[in-house]
């Protein structure tokens, strides 16, 4: 039961800071900000 | 639902058009009591009696002239582009100087709608316009608006449809140039007649620029201007030649005709005296007194973004640490996997909560600093700059992208577009990643707070007064090294001072905390699981911290901050996270001096920003804590600064120099600091 609630809890965590860093990397290197809305900068 | 009509938003900077633009399509872009907030177009989408129509925002410009980046690019968006209307918005309560704008946008010969903006201030001022007579005189539709207010919206929205659709008909009246010139006019539309560039042109416009010797539009129709020798035909047969060239007498013969338009449209009352915003001029931008006025205000931000965030940081505090026990006991009781609790409480909750606790500081900030920029103020700090700014070769202009650097350096990068000169706007490039961005302030919250206890504001006070002595300095050396330039003069309007609103502060406060609260979520939640990764684990598996990859990694750099005082591998691993984000340094600390020896040995119990007290016994002193948090300002803001640097300058090179160069700065500093403030015995 605990090794399957960690895999559980594990996978969807680890999925998504692996799509949060690519996706910030991403956003950055075209000069956008991950996280301001304010200048205008297009994704 | 037939074809979408698209209309382009053109008008002075301050116009209110970015307002106008929330305003139609229910956009939160951010609005400024100051010149240049728009430096990139924007565009929208909204439906109006069943109609389509895309909303162009394009940047503020005073005309179509190429002086500068953001003319052009309004300029080039209205003639190749061709919206199907052009939308000016004009001042209401300045409309001389807006009405010079509109001249040019209707010479262009695209279909133009003015609104008359800002209405309410223009009757407060006492002015009376008609607008029918406005109408008339200018040959298009006039329609008075509050954009501010959403007033006269509708009504604008049906005139554009109108418009567009042809069912009114735009009968522009030409500006009268004048015989002499009129005559040039004329012969040089003969030439331009058979050119194949000049097809998408209006002919009298484009005549008018040739006379002008616009180097982009004779460079873009490959007109050779001395085979015409339009300039000197002009000069033997104008009686004014003598004193002004071409241009000058076409801007005056405009301005002219503007003042016709104004004195049969327009009733003003005879102004006696200074108005109130006059007088309030005379003490803020006194020549003696405009410095220490803007000193102290801006220490009166920092004490109020200290004293009153500060209450609100052990309540976010608690909460955090509240959540943290309560997850980490509710795992544990579900048998997951320790190293899995580990990962949630010491990596995720340490990493975002040490971050997040911060949230109550930035909306101070913010508070204050929209305020000041709502009400006039920040504008106006521009011109007070302009004598110290002189005297490094750059213009007061060039210090308003550097104060935009007060909220993020990336829109203030893309600002440097309203300056004219390149070496001007390339200096300003490079200086203004100096300027302490919102993202720092954790950073020195943190520092402040466990090093500096009682003196934090006055701290952080001198941090940000060390960004602008660093940045105005390194303008000063590229000045009179790299980017040798004219000096261009520095005319700037001032806008009126307002009230700053609820609405509008809130909303400038909003934008931050939203953007703060997001990179939690994104970054700073990827920063803080891969550092809990690289703490807890090396090449042969799990390891204890001090034999772990981030370890291994911190310490081939450390050397290099010894002699600034932090040559120990955690404040190195933590700058490295900081390129992705400044407030991933916070995080990373948080996780760094959060977790124990091992993955899930937790060094503190209790709040999860307990990691405070490990960072007091960490090695850091109030000296090195004091050169660190100089080196996180001075050192590059982030990844993306550096992408919008290559983008605003076309160039690796310059991008590279940046990163380059600006760790240099940070380490000589941090090093002066360190080492001076050793011998003089702090």
């Amino acid at each position: 039961m605990g090794t399957f609630l960690t895999i559980i809890i594990a996978v969807p965590i680890i999925r998504y800071g692996i799509y949060a860093l690519v996706k910030s990397i991403k956003q950055e290197i075209k000069g956008g900000c991950s996280g301001c809305t304010g200048c205008g900068v297009k994704d | 639902m037939s074809k979408s009509i698209t209309i382009a938003l053109a008008g002075n900077p301050n116009s209110g058009k970015t307002t106008l633009f929330n305003a139609f399509t229910g956009a939160r872009h951010s609005v400024g009591n100051w010149a240049g907030v728009t430096v990139e177009r924007k565009e929208g989408k909204i439906e109006h009696n069943n109609e389509q129509i895309n909303i162009v925002d394009l940047p503020g410009t005073y005309s179509l002239s190429p002086y500068s980046l953001e003319e052009v690019v309004a300029r080039n968006y209205i003639v190749d582009e061709s919206p199907d209307v052009v939308l000016n918005i004009v001042d209401a309560s300045n409309i001389e100087r807006n009405l010079y704008l509109s001249t040019q946008l209707i010479e262009l010969g695209k279909p133009v709608v003015i609104a008359l903006n800002m209405m309410d201030v223009a009757e407060k001022k006492g002015h009376k316009i008609d607008c029918k007579k406005l109408s008339e005189l200018l040959g298009v539709p006039v329609v008075p608006v509050i954009a501010a207010q959403k007033k006269g919206i509708q009504e604008l929205l049906n005139t554009i449809l109108e418009v567009a659709k042809g069912k009114i008909s735009c009968t522009p009246s030409d500006v009268d140039y004048g015989k002499e010139i009129e005559v040039k006019i004329k012969e040089t539309i003969e030439v331009l007649k058979d050119n194949i560039h000049a097809h998408k042109f209006n002919l009298r416009w484009l005549a008018l620029k040739v006379l002008e010797e616009d180097e982009v539009i004779l460079k873009t129709i490959k007109v050779d201007l001395s085979k015409l020798q339009l300039q000197e035909q002009i000069a033997v047969t104008s009686e004014i030649a003598l004193k002004d060239d071409l241009g000058s007498m076409i801007v005056s013969r405009k301005y002219t005709h503007i003042a016709k338009i104004i004195s049969k449209a327009i009733k003003k009352p005879k102004v006696a005296g200074l108005s109130t915003s006059d007088k309030v001029d005379k003490i803020l931008i006194n020549r003696w007194l405009g410095l220490p006025i803007f000193a102290a205000l801006m220490y009166m931000v920092f004490g109020f973004t200290f004293n009153i965030g500060n209450i609100f940081l052990d309540l976010i505090d608690g909460s955090f640490a509240a959540l943290g026990e309560m997850v980490g006991a509710s795992l544990e009781a579900a048998g997951t996997a320790e190293w899995l609790n580990s990962l949630i409480v010491d990596g995720i909750i340490s990493g975002i909560g040490g971050v997040l606790t911060f949230v109550p500081n930035i909306a101070f900030l913010f508070i204050a600093l929209g305020i000041l920029e709502d009400s006039g103020y920040m504008a106006r700090v521009a011109f007070i700059m302009d004598r110290a700014m002189r005297r490094v070769g750059l213009s007061g202009k060039a210090f308003i992208p550097m104060l935009m650097g007060f909220g993020c350096s990336v829109p203030a990068v893309m600002g440097t577009r309203t300056l004219e000169e390149e070496s001007d706007r390339l200096t300003t490039i490079l200086v203004t990643p100096f300027m302490s961005c919102g993202a720092r302030l954790p950073i020195y919250i943190l520092f402040a707070g466990v090093f500096f206890p009682g003196k934090e504001g006055v701290v952080v006070y001198s941090l940000y007064m060390l960004g602008i002595l660093v940045a105005v300095l390194a303008a000063l050396t590229f000045k009179k090294t790299l980017f040798k330039g004219e000096e261009v003069p520095f005319i700037m309007e001032l806008p009126p001072y307002r009230m700053p609103t609820i609405r509008g502060t809130g909303l400038h406060v909003w934008e931050k905390v939203k953007g703060y609260i997001l990179k939690a979520g994104t970054v700073i939640f990827a920063a803080s699981l891969i550092i809990w990764f690289l703490l807890g684990f090396n090449l042969s598996g799990v390891s204890e911290m001090p034999q772990s990859i981030g370890a291994s990694i911190g310490k081939v750099f450390a050397p290099i901050f010894t002699p600034l005082g932090f040559g120990n591998w955690q404040a190195t691993l933590a700058l490295i996270t900081g390129l992705l984000a400044k407030e991933a340094v916070v995080s990373s600390m948080a996780v760094i001096y959060g977790l124990g020896e091992t993955v899930g040995s937790a060094a503190v119990d209790g709040d999860v920003v307990g990691f405070i007290s490990t960072l007091k016994t960490s090695g850091f002193t109030q000296l090195s804590a004091y050169a660190f948090m100089v080196f996180t300002l001075l050192y590059t803001p982030c990844i993306a600064v550096v992408a919008v640097i290559k983008r605003e300058t076309n160039s690796w090179r310059w991008a590279g120099f940046s990163m380059v160069y600006q760790f240099v700065v940070a380490w000589v500093v941090a090093l002066l600091v360190y080492q001076v403030g050793g011998l003089l015995g702090f």
